[in-house]
């Protein structure tokens, strides 16, 4: 219902469809996910450039994950950031993703971005397009270093990546 | 039951204990086996359920995130199920979004969740829906068969065969082992019991073993056999002792009557087959019975015994002696060659006995009469000879005794005529066939007739007349001799009375009284009581006794003697002289006269011995008080000696036959008008009448 509503065109509708897949993903993975604080709110923020974060904002808002609600957030202020959840970051400069993730880092947030260097480079999960389909990949040195833990049954389906040895 | 009715008890045991072993197993198993199999399905079924929930959370992120190839992934690990043959993930919609098969082409999914069939025996399945955090993400689909189950059945059958197999083995054991223990001593006793009652082997015993129930049956076993056999021991002992006893004579040890019909009849029979001949001695001791009377029974044991001694010596071994009646022996001689052969062992017998036997004091001689009989020539079976090997030893003994003699058919008569003789007295006496004829004795000196002699006849219907000494023995040996006693006494008697009244003066009768007769304890009552009934003056009765009165008891003979001599009446020794008297008793015994007997005075010319004999006779009776009387007087010269030697009466030919009618002789007598005087005195003038 969701990808017939976004299909008049073509090459729009092929870039609507993927950031559908990529938000469904998304939800999907906060069943996945269990996270250390819990509340009844679920709270993804959305950082960097791109239509994905209003994709985000008007696909989960208010929708219920696991008996949480799920409230977006877009760009939120530098000491918001920690306070979420799930952020996306989808910053086209590698420089911007590397001090979000730098921020970011040991704290109990899901990384997820869509660049293929992404959870190479420190993000914790990449949604990477693979010809028709959007693979996972899970940094897994990343995930573990928080208090974070995905469920074994995502890691099946996805491509454990570690992080790349730096310097 | 039918089954075991007719079975022995080893093989109801073992039957019992494999049907018991059978029933046991097979019901154990039975039931293992069928519980196995609902057990085992309800396991299949909670595994199959517990597998479902686990492929079902396995693949959860697979079908949130749509990833059919993860969810294949999951489905393939199945592979390692064995049970599984199929298996598929539907989505929350129905729709089958992965499958696994384990042989492609076999067993499946159906494409929609709502085409699922319901479980079936050989496929049982189960559905599960897969729920993540509430959130229904589809179900999951297994198909399982039980191929694994049914080969653990099998498994399960041949263990269970098995098991029946050494369950069987053992039961066989335990049953072989339960007859050891108790079937085969029972079976042991059943054998020896088996051999006992058909071979009568008393001696068998039973092994015994232990101290159980069967070990105490054996003992008390054992324990009658034992007892079983030593009766069967002595039982056997005394029949060997009965068979020699009636096989054998007592006192000679010679065979007896029986054992010589048996050993006659083999030797019959074995000359037949050889074509020989056989002969049969028929042995009897002339005078022997004299010897017993006058001596005793012991002296005429021993001379028995003696005289088998002689002709045992005498025969071959081949040859069987045996003793078949008193004083009778038979010999059985085999492969004989001539006839003469028979005759020639025969009178060796008869010299054996020439030289004379000392038993106790005594020196007896003694003769034998032998008849012989022979086979084939006589005749051909055993009782035919006996019975003419008999008739000739009686001809033997009648032609004068100490012979021998062959059988000879005209002998047939006497040989009946001796078997029936006792059978044909019985009835005489009641036919009226015995008589009594009478006598005279008279006085040497007066002349006169003093008394009549009763003396027994027998007139046989067929037979004619038979003498005193042929009858009387057989009388005595039957017991007939009583009867017969008393009847002659009682018609001497009877008969006397009536000449009391023809005769001037009294006369006497004179009866012989056996000795069979004298020794009854009754006899002195029986004498009495005739006495009484034909009332008779005793004084007129003499009762004549042989000489074998002074061996059997002088005591109960003087006393009984004595007892009738209280009332009257006299007493005679007869035939003085035949026996082996001792005169030493003679004075013990109240006697008033003594016969001196007929062979004394025999020959017509006496030797002066034997004339001195009969004058010392004579005297030594006078001097202890006897009359004497001398029998068989038949000639004048005869008569002349007595009066020369002075004796007291005489009886003979010479001066009266016996007589039926001593009446009439009486009478004619008185019309002679002579005193009743001796018919001699016309030829003896020396001789006075009494007037």
């Amino acid at each position: 219902m969701l990808m017939a509503a976004l299909s008049p065109l073509r090459q729009g509708a092929q870039e609507l469809d993927e950031r559908a897949i990529k938000v469904a993903y998304i939800f999907n993975l906060t069943k996945y996910v269990a996270w250390p604080r819990t509340g009844n709110q679920l709270v993804v923020g959305f950082v960097g450039d791109g239509p994905m974060g209003e994709a985000l904002e008007r696909m989960l808002s208010g929708k219920t994950s696991d008996s949480r609600i799920i409230r977006v957030v877009l760009s939120p202020k530098d000491d918001a950031l920690d306070q979420c959840d799930v952020v996306y970051i989808a910053y086209s400069s590698p420089k911007k993703i590397h001090s979000t993730l730098d921020q970011l880092r040991n704290k109990s947030v899901l990384t997820v971005g869509d660049s293929d260097s992404f959870s190479r480079e420190g993000g914790m999960i990449g949604l990477v397009r693979a010809g028709q389909q959007v693979h996972l990949q899970v940094n897994i040195d990343a995930v573990q270093r928080t208090q974070l833990k995905i469920s074994s049954r995502v890691l099946s389906l996805a491509t454990i990546v570690h992080d790349e040895a730096k310097n | 039951m039918h089954l075991f009715k007719n079975q022995s008890f080893a093989h109801k045991i073992a039957l019992t204990s494999v049907i018991a072993t059978v029933i046991a197993v097979c019901t154990l198993l039975a039931t293992f086996l069928l519980l196995d199999v609902i057990s085992s399905r309800r396991v299949l079924n909670t595994d199959l359920a517990a597998l479902a929930d686990v492929v079902g959370q396995t693949s959860t992120a697979a079908l949130t995130f749509r990833d059919q190839l993860a969810a294949q992934e999951v489905l393939n690990a199945l592979r390692t199920e064995p049970p599984i043959v199929a298996a598929c993930l539907y989505d929350a919609a129905g729709a089958r979004f992965a499958q696994y098969q384990r042989q492609p082409g076999a067993q499946g999914c159906p494409a929609a969740r709502t085409q699922i069939l319901s479980p079936t025996r050989d496929f049982p399945s189960v559905i599960r829906p897969i729920v993540l955090h509430d959130e229904f993400l589809g179900s999951v689909l297994l198909v399982s068969d039980v191929q694994e189950l049914k080969k653990r059945w099998k498994r399960l059958l041949f263990a269970t065969v098995g098991m029946l197999i050494v369950a069987l083995t053992f039961s066989g054991i335990a049953g072989s082992s339960l007859q050891r223990g108790i079937l085969k001593p029972i079976s042991d006793l059943t054998g020896v019991m088996r051999n006992v009652t058909e071979e009568q082997k008393f001696s068998a015993r039973v092994a015994v073993s232990g101290n159980d129930e069967i070990a105490h049956l054996g003992k008390g076993f054992n324990a009658m056999l034992c007892e079983l056999e030593r009766r069967e021991n002595q039982k056997k002992k005394f029949e060997a002792q009965l068979e020699y006893q009636a096989s054998n004579d007592a006192l000679t040890g010679l065979p007896n009557r029986r054992l010589f019909s048996d050993r006659l009849v083999q030797a019959l029979a074995t000359a037949e087959r050889v074509h020989r001949n056989v002969a049969i001695l028929y042995i009897d001791l002339d005078g022997f019975k004299l010897v017993n009377d006058s001596l005793g029974h012991p002296v005429g044991d021993s001379l028995l015994v003696e005289v088998a001694a002689r002709f045992s010596a005498a025969v071959r071994k081949s040859d069987t002696l045996a003793r078949i009646g008193g004083d009778e022996f038979t010999v059985i001689l085999t492969n004989l060659h001539a006839r003469e052969d028979a005759l020639a062992v025969a009178m060796t017998l008869v010299d054996t006995l020439d030289q004379p036997f000392h038993i106790e004091c005594h020196q007896l001689t003694i003769s034998a009469s032998i008849g012989i009989s022979l086979y084939p020539h006589d005749a051909l079976d055993s009782a035919h000879l006996m019975q003419q090997a008999d008739a000739a030893m009686y001809a033997a003994k009648r032609n004068g005794k100490n012979q021998v003699m062959y059988f000879t058919p005209d002998l047939g008569v006497l040989v009946r005529e001796r078997l029936n003789l006792e059978n044909q007295l019985r009835d005489a006496l009641a036919n009226g066939e015995i008589f009594v004829q009478y006598q005279p004795e008279f006085d040497v000196l007066t002349k006169q007739l003093v008394r009549f002699e009763a003396l027994a006849r027998w007139n046989h219907p067929t037979l004619g007349s038979i003498p005193p000494d042929k009858f009387i023995p057989v009388a005595e040996e039957s017991g007939l001799i009583t009867p017969l006693g008393a009847y002659i006494l009682e018609s001497a008697c009877v008969e006397a009375i009536r000449w009391q009244s023809i005769s001037p003066y009294p006369i006497q009768i004179a009866v012989n009284v056996s000795n069979i007769q004298f020794s009854r304890p009754t006899f002195v009552e029986e004498v009495s009581e005739i006495i009484l009934r034909t009332g008779i003056d005793p004084r007129l009765l003499q009762l004549e006794l042989t000489e074998s009165v002074m061996v059997e008891g002088i005591n109960s003979s003087a006393e009984s003697m004595r007892r009738l001599k209280a009332i009257g009446v006299t007493f005679a020794i007869d035939d003085f002289g035949t026996g082996y008297s001792c005169l030493s008793y003679l004075p013990a015994l109240p006697f008033d006269a003594l016969k001196i007997d007929r062979s004394f005075i025999k020959t017509s010319h006496l030797s002066v011995e034997r004339r001195l004999l009969v004058q010392s006779l004579i005297s030594l009776a006078q001097n202890i008080g006897l009359r004497v009387i001398v029998e068989g007087v038949e000639t004048v010269e005869q008569l002349e000696l007595i009066q020369k030697l002075g004796g007291n009466e005489i009886q003979g030919y010479l001066l009266g036959r016996p007589t039926t009618d001593p009446t009439s002789k009486i009478a004619s007598m008185r019309e002679m008008n002579e005193p009743l005087a001796s018919p001699t005195d016309i030829l003896v003038p020396t001789m006075q009448p009494v007037s």
